[in-house]
């Protein structure tokens, strides 16, 4: 800053300083601020000023402005603070807060997977976490021996009794339960599996959506897991699915919702614009029977997936054996 | 299964103008492949890809370009697969004098199908460099032309075979049998192999010379010095291969293929293009008859496809002969096409995959592409609500929004724990895995506050926090049935005051209005005895309080609660009860009692003194020391007194007064110090 302005600035703060009233700060600000105030003339000799230093002299010029303004606005407040009588405050004091506790973010994201789903009709339930193989496995066109079976780490209690690989072990004791479609069952649980890395902990949660009734079709299923994408995910995430095997439904998907990192274009994090949601399809004519329900009238969908990784998708959460270690700097997080 | 092959070698067997990034999108939307990776290598391309475990078939070059021919021109590239040269050479001895092999296969169904055939001649040396280059990028080491040849079959034709070194099998002869336990075989990689019963084995003179399906026996390897080879070609029993990997654990490229089932028919063309290719690098000579042992020939099956059943999955209507082309183009015999439904015959390359209407319905729908069927909501029926079960989704939320509220923190932690986790006493009934992953995740939980303690002393060096909870299930094994899996909701709280502590868990049961809720003492696992209550309402218990044994110097107040029951006694909205009308009048009593009276007690008598005319009793102070006495305490009490039904008056008043007098000093003995007036009358 030059000399001039320098001397300018100590002047200005100088008798702002000794104001003690509106009268004298009115009279100050017009002495510099006004029409024919002090700045005002810099400004107009700036034409006097050789061409190349203007805008240097210009910047500085509006910099100073700026600062007194701000040391006049403090000088204002602090004079009507005075003239009236409420009390002096500290907006800034940092808050005494009350206790604040946090849910768990499994717990924040089933209750948003319900909410998603509730309207749509579904209704949550709940079955045995401990499970006879029958629901697990033969209930699922999967009898005794079948090789499918080597597909999911299962941990065995007894020859008979297993813990839930995966939430589909409901299908038919939903079936079952209410005897008669129409059947729109939510299952959100807890599923076990010997696996343990980045991206799979011995414990972890599934939601699975199973609908049955008359004139099912594929074009429901892909509407559904559209409405449930856009609404979790947001409005301009797609949804695609893809042929795929499993054992308990006919046709079988896979299902990819499109990258949000890179819109769909193709990235690093994903696969072609593409990450993959989780499996789904037609629920197989030997599940049916074994729920009891007739084919000949009735057809459903199914669709399960690990609630952790749309978690992680949504989060950011990189690895998943973070969300089951309780670090209070994870949970307070959420 | 996962296979790795390049583009020229795919463009071998599939005629086509479509590019590579056209056959990418075209294998993702429609076939029954995920491409892992499409990479650039030279001039040419990479696939990884990963076929669904239903297609044997396509774990191969030529069953990748068969889903090809039936995908591309959907998505308007012509494509047609060519077969690669030799798959149909005459098998014709070209020695005079013919060798021999004396087979023997012990029971029906251990090998669905046996080929084999003698060379001669052979001239054992690298394999030309094609050959080579295409198992290293599958991943498969190039050994020498002989045994390339197999592995180079296995990966295009997706059929798996053996070489034997046809001068080591003694006696010319083999007995293809069941293993029985403990036998034992080294194999190629010269592991010795302990073999359950039940493995497929070869034995020439008594010795183990191959374990079929899996990989061979080092007894009949083929050598720099092998001139004779037997070529082998087999389909087996895909559960016997199955359980043998898993019992041995060993998997390889052979044995993942065999035991998803091979096709028979694929048997022949293998054979005939692996002698081709040895005839040409290896110069083998012809020098068997085929051995043949196919007793039972495939036979093409029906499958009949509804094509209203059809309209429904799809919802749409697909024209039949789109339906019929489609159904063609994958290699199935339209047989019978009426205005109702398409019969097709099953080809043996899909036989077992596809077996009833809706494998057809997924054939047709994927390859008319799924990304064709229009998106649609389900329209709605209302359901049966499960009053029972939505009960417990509803206190779920409120008693973890309250907690939250207080300042709690959620944790979910591992229902998996050690045998740390459990109390001695437990352990007889306590859920135990047959194969857990480790010692630390061996035993199911049988109560929720060890996890809970364990959150608290991992975060103890943060921040303070109010506590902890979790609702989750706990375990208890019950007979040979189901374990019992009841739902637990737990919490810990490093609070001082027992009164503080305590008012956690009566604060909880008032927001779900339960009330009467009594603490009795009681020794109980997890808590000091000193301080070890029964949560009890009416009788039922609802779960446990009190202070949690001390661990690493610190203090606990936990309680553990039967949610299941709390669920069910809990109320959300109540009846009305009129606001009093009648004007309360507030005083204070002081009173000096043992030091061991229960203050609840003395609440208690106050109330049943007054007989209703009180509205409510409040502490305001207690304390102890000084000069009240040895073993006293000072209680002040605040009295609202207050009718339901009129304004007492003062005599009135006088006379609860002196009532409640009469009943302390009677029940506990206490100097009674009198009231004074504090509040006023309202």
């Amino acid at each position: 800053m030059s000399l001039e302005l320098e001397k300018i600035k100590e002047e200005c703060l100088k008798t702002l300083l000794g104001i003690k009233n509106e009268k004298e700060l009115e009279n100050w600000r017009v002495k510099y601020f006004g029409k024919k105030g002090e700045l005002q003339k810099l400004i107009i000799n700036l034409k006097s000023t050789p061409k190349n230093e203007r805008p240097k002299k210009g910047k500085e010029i509006n910099q100073l402005k700026n600062n007194l303004f701000d040391n006049f606005e403090n000088k204002k407040r602090e004079i009507s603070n005075k003239g009236s009588r409420t009390e002096w405050v500290d907006p800034t004091l940092p808050s005494i807060l009350p206790p604040i506790g946090h849910l768990h973010p499994v717990t924040l994201a089933t209750r948003e997977i319900v909410s998603i789903f509730e309207p749509l009709g579904y209704q949550r339930t709940s079955y045995p976490e401990i499970e006879w193989d029958y629901f697990a496995f033969e209930a699922l066109n999967m009898p005794k021996n079948h090789p499918a079976r080597d597909e999911w780490e299962t941990f065995f209690v007894t020859d008979r009794i297993v813990l839930t690989p995966h939430t589909s072990s409901g299908h038919v004791r939903e079936m079952l339960k209410r005897k008669k479609p129409p059947i729109k069952m939510l299952n959100i649980a807890k599923c076990y599996r010997r696996q343990q890395d980045i991206s799979h902990v011995p414990m972890f949660y599934q939601f699975e959506g199973l609908s049955i009734d008359k004139d099912v079709s594929i074009a429901d299923l892909k509407g559904t897991l559209e409405y449930f994408t856009t609404h979790f995910f947001g409005p301009k995430r797609k949804t695609r699915i893809r042929p795929y095997h499993f054992q308990f439904t006919e046709p079988s998907f896979e299902i990819d919702v499109s990258c949000g990192v890179c819109g769909g274009k193709g990235c690093k994090l994903c696969k072609g614009g593409w990450l993959e949601l989780g499996g789904a399809g037609m629920v197989h004519p030997n599940v049916l029977k074994a729920g009891n329900i007739d084919h000949s009238k009735y057809s459903g969908f199914a669709f399960g997936w690990g609630l952790e990784r749309v978690l992680m998708m949504r989060t950011n959460i990189n690895d998943i054996r973070l969300i089951y270690q309780n670090d209070l700097r994870f949970l307070e997080q959420f | 299964m996962n296979i790795k092959f390049t583009q020229s070698w795919l463009k071998e067997v599939l005629v086509t103008p479509a590019k590579v990034e056209e056959i990418a999108k075209g294998l993702t939307s429609c076939g029954q492949v995920e491409i892992e990776s499409l990479e650039k290598k030279g001039n040419d391309w990479v696939w990884q890809v990963e076929v669904t475990n239903n297609r044997p078939d396509a774990f191969s070059v030529l069953g990748i370009a068969r889903e090809c021919q039936a995908i591309l021109p959907q998505i308007g590239s012509k494509a047609r697969c060519r077969f690669p040269k030799g798959i149909d050479l005459k098998l014709q001895p070209e020695v005079a004098k013919l060798l021999s092999l004396k087979v023997k296969i012990a029971k029906k169904g251990l090998c669905p199908r046996f080929t084999a055939i003698i060379l001669d001649n052979i001239k054992i040396k690298p394999s030309p460099k094609k050959i080579a280059e295409r198992l290293e990028t599958a991943g498969i080491r190039a050994i020498n032309n002989v045994v390339d040849v197999s592995n180079y079959l296995m990966l295009e034709l997706g059929q798996p075979m053996h070489t034997f070194d046809f001068d080591k099998i003694k006696d010319s002869k083999m007995l293809l049998r069941e293993s029985t336990k403990g036998e034992k075989i080294i194999t190629l990689d010269g592991v010795e192999r302990v073999l359950p019963k039940g493995a497929i084995v070869i034995e020439d003179e008594k010795r183990l010379i191959d374990l079929c399906g899996i990989m061979g026996g080092l007894l009949s390897e083929v050598d720099n010095n092998t001139k004779r080879v037997l070529l082998f070609v087999q389909t087996y029993d895909p559960q016997r291969i199955r359980k043998t990997t898993q019992a041995i654990n060993h998997r390889t490229e052979a044995s993942s293929r065999f035991e998803k089932g091979l096709d028979a028919e694929n048997v022949m063309p293998a054979i005939r293009r692996a002698t081709f290719l040895l005839k040409k690098h290896a110069d083998a000579k012809i020098a068997s008859e085929l051995i043949d042992i196919y007793p039972q020939k495939y036979q093409p099956y029906p499958v009949t496809l509804n094509l209203k059943t059809l309209d429904t999955y799809m919802d749409t209507k697909i024209p039949t002969s789109e339906v019929k082309r489609i159904l063609q183009k994958l290699g199935l015999k339209v047989q019978k096409v009426t205005s109702k439904v398409i019969e097709v015959l099953i080809p043996s390359w899909r036989a077992g995959d596809i077996q009833i209407e809706e494998d057809l319905i997924e054939e047709v729908a994927r390859i008319f592409g799924y990304q064709n069927i229009k998106d649609k909501l389900p329209k709605g029926r209302p359901l049966e609500i499960d009053l029972d079960e939505n009960k417990i989704f509803f206190w779920e939320k409120i008693v973890k929004d309250t907690l939250k509220d207080w300042g709690f923190y959620e944790v979910y932690s591992s229902s998996l724990v050690s045998k740390d986790e459990i109390q001695n006493s437990e352990l007889l009934w306590a859920v135990k895995l047959k194969n857990p992953l480790n010692e630390n995740l061996e035993y199911l939980r049988t109560s929720l506050l060890p996890s809970l303690e364990k959150v608290f002393e991992q975060n103890s060096n943060f921040k303070k926090v109010q506590g902890y909870f979790e609702l989750s299930n706990v375990y208890k094994t019950k007979g040979q049935g189901l374990p019992e899996q009841k739902i637990r909701l737990a919490a810990v709280t490093d609070e001082k005051e027992l009164a503080k502590a305590k008012g956690y868990l009566i604060g909880l049961f008032q927001t779900l209005k339960i009330d009467k809720i009594k603490l009795e003492s009681k020794k109980l696992e997890h808590y000091k005895v000193s301080l070890s209550f029964e949560v009890k309402a009416n009788n039922t218990i609802l779960g446990t309080f009190g202070q949690l044994k001390k661990k690493n110097q610190r203090e606990l107040f936990a309680f553990d609660l039967d949610f299941e029951e709390i669920a069910k006694i809990s109320k959300y909205i109540e009846n009305y009860k009129p606001i009093p009308r009648f004007p309360t009048l507030i005083e204070d009593i002081d009173i000096i009692v043992d030091e061991r009276i229960h203050v609840g007690k003395v609440i208690e008598t106050i109330f049943s003194a007054a007989k209703k005319n009180i509205a409510g009793v409040d502490l305001i102070d207690i304390y102890g020391t000084g000069k009240i006495g040895e073993n006293k305490k000072s209680l002040t009490l605040k009295i609202t007194f207050q009718a339901k039904n009129r304004t007492l008056t003062s005599r009135e008043v006088a006379e609860i007064k002196k009532e409640i007098e009469k009943e302390l000093n009677l029940r506990f003995g206490g100097r009674f110090r009198g009231f004074s007036k504090t509040g006023q009358q309202l």
